[in-house]
């Protein structure tokens, strides 16, 4: 456990912390009398497993440390409790605080004056067969539940499906599910047609060898009866409300809880010392991506109305995208993407050609499938050289792009092919966006990838702490509130993105006035990164004139207060949407140069 | 705090144990017992797999319009029996105008449904497993046997799933091989080892005309996995795909070992799954041997292999392990350990990118097994 940091002490007056600048009022909040105290927060990811201590600190909750240690879970491990002991060892080291026995045993919970709460995010997904009425309806809904958790869809039937029931029962058998869902049926539908589908899966239940499925059933609630009679003897069935009670309304928060669940339980069962981080923890293992919800909604709650959030994951077997888009959270989880485990099947997805626009060197014949094989087989290792890191940094942009992509399908309201709408705060999550070689270097991958248009906050969770804070918000919401606000997440960078493009001449002139009365005139060519520092700790004054056909906000002039970033003020000219260029010796030239100017910060 | 990398164990001189289990979807027994002594190819678990469905609309060959007018006295079979092809299940009527349901294999007559269907499970198809390695049955449960030897173990990254056993022979040598007398079967094939990482497919048509029983290569270019995995005998890749050569340890493990039984166990990699693919060279069994250490912490005068470029596949011994992070070439800072490469080189190393090799703590820190 030699990664290990300490969070940063609470620092007042000037010295404020980044994130103690967070637009909120929270700040001025009195001395905490909570029932909950020191807390332990852990996170079991695919690669690490992440631990994180918080405590009242002069009656304000604090990040006071976090350690990580390599996840022992299978292949690699053989017992997923041994890293988090690790982890906690270290933790308990720079903490001087105790977590583990002599003997080794977890020292967690009420008895041990703490509070333990565990997430993951990591392990093989749940192999899914989903069974609907209509593929572009009931279908289509029970592929969005299924997205807010760690599956794998191995099969799906409906009514259209041209499938004998011999081949139907057979595929389901081959396909071996741990999960069958079955969604479909308004809840004043017809009914014979969904009760022909549930006799399929009872035949392929009462048939399957082993162990059987369990069963989720999200469809007409008039059937559920029925759903019961047909299935209860034969597996663990659970009913949960209609995703789709009405043809025009959907309602995933039942399912997704009852998804939640049965993830910690699939992962208990399947996965070799879960079963006590289980019942260490508070609530169970919970997955990531509902800690990741929890804060996008804390986040959206506090901010402005006009903006969404967005949190976006970039992990070694899945990419997690959250995002609150006009009232309504979506969340969407590819468990075919991925940095590590599953860099193979993410660059099949999203092209290899894809991946290699944004290299400034032709690669090798097989050398990205090549170096994304040898990923897989060691999902833990990082790159060392300058090659090697520009292909990561390429494959990252790529991903968030793909993920992001399939999580817009879902935004109701927000044409998919529209520029990203304005999101307040934007927050990279994952080793490659979190521990670059500059923060300059994150604040550009999420610049290329989603190409925001506007003034982009952009955010970063630099110790890995996300994943499982947000699940403290079912215990004690202030600690998430207080850690958030003192220094939890990272201010990367505020980026000026007008929409439009210029082919040349000055794009943008910006005069920025600091708060000693300090000013600074900068003007940004067309085509341009550059990047002004606003010292953290610090507000800058800015205004902006545009030039002919570019846009902020609809305006050629804006003027806006700025606060201190790590990666410094962003201006962003490079037009939208982005044209990375084909001819490689222009890409030779170009990107060398966005990655300079998101460094030079003097 | 200690930090534990990850474990490939490559050793000369181990003891080796190993675990064999049906497959999770098959029906079967133990075939040997606790102690006994087994060859490569003893069986040591035997079963079977369900196979398909078959559906048999009994409705429509009995003649009936619904299922209600199917009676007990129809059916001829108990339901759960298994029955050989050409049984009657059910029979409406008698004599020569009859009407029947019979069975087109041999299946077990698993449901007559609600609707009058006649569901039956084909015949289901054989597994056997296979020591693939000369040693000793050390536990048996009912689906599972250990059998333990000892001699050189080397894991290697990749595997296309297909395993065997045959003398270890490097490729060079290999024609005149062809004309040693084998009075043994078992030693009659060999695991071929290639001096370079294969880049096209010639290597496969050579294996299928040559009847190889296995090949060992440094590693591959990526664009022949699809190929390699339907080669039909075992392919390991000791350090990965790409044009990497192979780490000098695992060379001159390989080297040491020329025309010793071989198993060449070439378990497929899964991110989900235990199981690594294996090269085992047993020497017979030794008590004095302890198995490999496969979870210790890194400290300083381990050996260790580096997993990626630009030292990929290097050996050398830890110096020295750096409080704070170090800068690396292309600039990250992270957690690094001073290793001292065979050749004296000194370099920094990222702790994420070097494993160990399965020796214990206080083994000496030779390079060269």
């Amino acid at each position: 456990m030699v990664a290990r940091q300490k969070a940063p002490k609470p620092k007042s007056g000037a010295q404020k912390t980044p994130s103690t600048r967070l637009p909120r009022k929270a700040i001025e909040v009195q001395p905490v009398q909570s029932a909950v105290g020191r807390v332990v927060a852990a996170d079991i990811g695919s690669v690490h497993t992440r631990v994180a201590l918080y405590d009242l600190v002069e009656g304000q909750f604090r990040l006071i440390g976090r350690s990580q240690a390599l996840t022992t879970a299978p292949p690699r491990g053989y017992d997923a409790a041994e890293g988090l002991r690790r982890a906690l060892a270290d933790l308990g080291e720079l903490s001087g605080l105790n977590f583990l026995s002599p003997s080794r045993d977890f020292m967690l919970g009420e008895g041990y004056d703490n509070t333990f709460v565990a997430t993951a995010s990591g392990g093989k997904p749940i192999r899914t067969v989903l069974v609907g009425l209509m593929p572009n309806i009931s279908l289509e809904s029970g592929k969005r539940a299924l997205e807010s958790t760690y599956v794998e869809l191995v099969d799906a039937l409906d009514l259209l499906d041209v499938r004998t029931l011999e081949q139907q029962v057979n595929d389901i058998l081959r396909a071996t599910p741990d999960l069958i869902l079955i969604v479909g049926g308004t809840d004043s539908g017809a009914n014979a047609p969904m009760r022909a589908l549930i006799n399929t899966v009872r035949i392929a239940v009462q048939l399957a060898p082993g162990a059987k499925p369990v069963v989720l059933y999200a469809g007409n609630a008039a059937l559920s009866g029925f759903v019961r009679e047909q299935l209860d003897d034969h597996v663990t069935l659970y009913i949960t409300e209609n995703v789709r009670p009405t043809l025009d309304h959907e309602s995933f928060d039942p399912i997704r809880l009852e998804l939640s669940l049965l993830y910690g339980k699939y992962r208990e069962r399947t996965t070799p010392g879960f079963e006590a981080i289980q019942a260490a923890s508070e609530l169970g293992v919970l997955p990531s991506v509902d800690s990741y919800s929890n804060i996008v909604r804390y986040l959206a709650a506090t901010g402005s109305k006009k903006h969404g959030v967005l949190v976006v994951d970039v992990g070694s077997s899945t990419v997690t995208v959250c995002a609150m888009v006009r009232g309504a959270l979506n969340v969407t989880i590819r468990s075919d993407l991925g940095l590590g485990h599953n860099a193979v099947s993410a660059v099949e997805a999203v092209g290899v050609r894809n991946v290699a626009r944004w290299l400034s060197f032709e690669p090798a014949t097989g050398e990205i499938m090549d170096y994304v094989w040898n990923k897989t087989l060691r999902p833990a290792s990082v790159p060392e050289t300058t090659r090697e890191l520009e292909l990561e940094y390429a494959l990252a942009r790529e991903l968030i792009r793909a993920a992001v992509a399939t999580s817009r399908q879902g935004w109701q309201g927000v044409p998919a092919n529209a520029p990203l709408p304005s999101m307040q705060p934007i927050i990279g999550v994952g080793s490659v966006l979190a521990q670059p070689i500059n923060p300059g270097i994150g604040a550009l991958l999420l610049l290329d990838a989603l190409q925001p248009i506007g003034v982009a906050d952009l955010r970063l969770d630099p110790y890995g702490v996300m994943a499982s804070l947000g699940s403290l918000m079912h215990i004690e919401p202030l600690m998430v509130v207080q850690v958030l606000e003192t220094g939890g997440l990272l201010t990367l960078g505020t980026a000026i993105c007008p929409a439009g493009k210029i082919s040349s001449g000055v794009a943008l002139e910006a005069r920025i006035t600091y708060a000693d009365g300090r000013s600074r005139d900068v003007r940004v060519p067309s085509n341009t990164l550059r990047v002004v520092p606003v010292p953290i700790g610090q507000k800058a004054q800015v205004s902006i004139k545009l030039g002919r056909g570019l846009s902020l906000n609809g305006k050629r002039r804006l003027a806006l207060q700025v606060q201190g970033s790590a990666a410094g003020l962003i201006f962003d000219t490079r037009g939208r949407p982005l044209v990375v260029p084909r001819d490689l010796a222009r890409r030779a030239e170009l990107l060398p140069k966005w990655y300079e100017a998101v460094q030079d910060i003097g | 705090m200690p930090y534990h990398p990850e474990t490939t164990v490559i050793l000369g001189s181990t003891k080796i144990i190993r675990e064999y289990n049906l497959p999770p979807n098959a029906i079967g027994d133990v075939q040997v017992d606790n102690g006994a002594m087994v060859r490569p190819a003893s069986v040591l678990l035997e079963g079977s797999i369900p196979s398909e469905v078959l559906f048999l609309d009994a409705l429509k060959l009995l003649g009936l319009r619904r299922a209600d007018q199917i009676t007990e006295e129809m059916v001829q079979v108990p339901v759960g029996e298994v029955v050989d092809a050409g049984v009657a299940l059910l029979i409406n009527g008698k004599g020569r105008s009859a009407k029947k349901v019979i069975t087109p294999k041999r299946a077990r007559f698993a449901q007559l449904d609600e609707a009058g269907r006649v569901l039956l499970q084909t015949d289901p198809q054989p597994v056997v497993v296979y020591a693939l390695m000369a040693g000793r049955v050390n536990s048996t449960s009912n689906r599972r046997v250990v059998v333990e030897t000892a001699g050189t173990l080397i894991q290697a990254a990749w595997g296309n799933g297909a395993a065997s056993y045959g003398r270890l022979v490097f490729a060079e040598e290999e024609a005149s091989q062809y004309d040693l007398a084998l009075e043994d079967e078992e030693d009659s094939g060999m695991i071929i080892v290639l001096e370079e990482s294969i880049q096209t497919a010639n290597v496969f048509q050579d294996a299928i005309q040559r009847s190889w029983r296995g090949v060992i290569a440094p590693s591959m270019s990526s664009t022949l996995r699809e190929q390699a995995l339907r080669l039909g005998i075992p392919l390991l890749l000791t350090e990965g795909f790409g044009n990497v050569p192979y780490s000098e340890i695992v060379y001159n493990l390989l080297n040491n070992n020329r025309n010793r039984l071989t198993t060449a166990d070439a378990v497929e990699p899964s991110a989900w799954r235990s199981g690594r693919p294996e090269i085992v060279i047993p020497t017979g069994l030794n008590s004095r041997l302890k198995a490999p250490e496969r979870d210790l912490p890194l400290v300083a005068g381990a050996t260790v292999r580096i997993t990626r470029p630009p030292h990929y596949g290097r050996t050398g011994k830890v110096l020295n392990l750096p409080e704070s992070p170090i800068t690396v070439e292309n600039g990250l800072r992270v957690a690094a350990a001073e290793v001292q490469l065979s050749d004296s080189e000194i370099i920094f190393v990222p702790l994420a990118n070097v494993e160990l090799l399965g020796r214990p703590l206080d083994a000496p820190g030779r390079l060269q097994p």
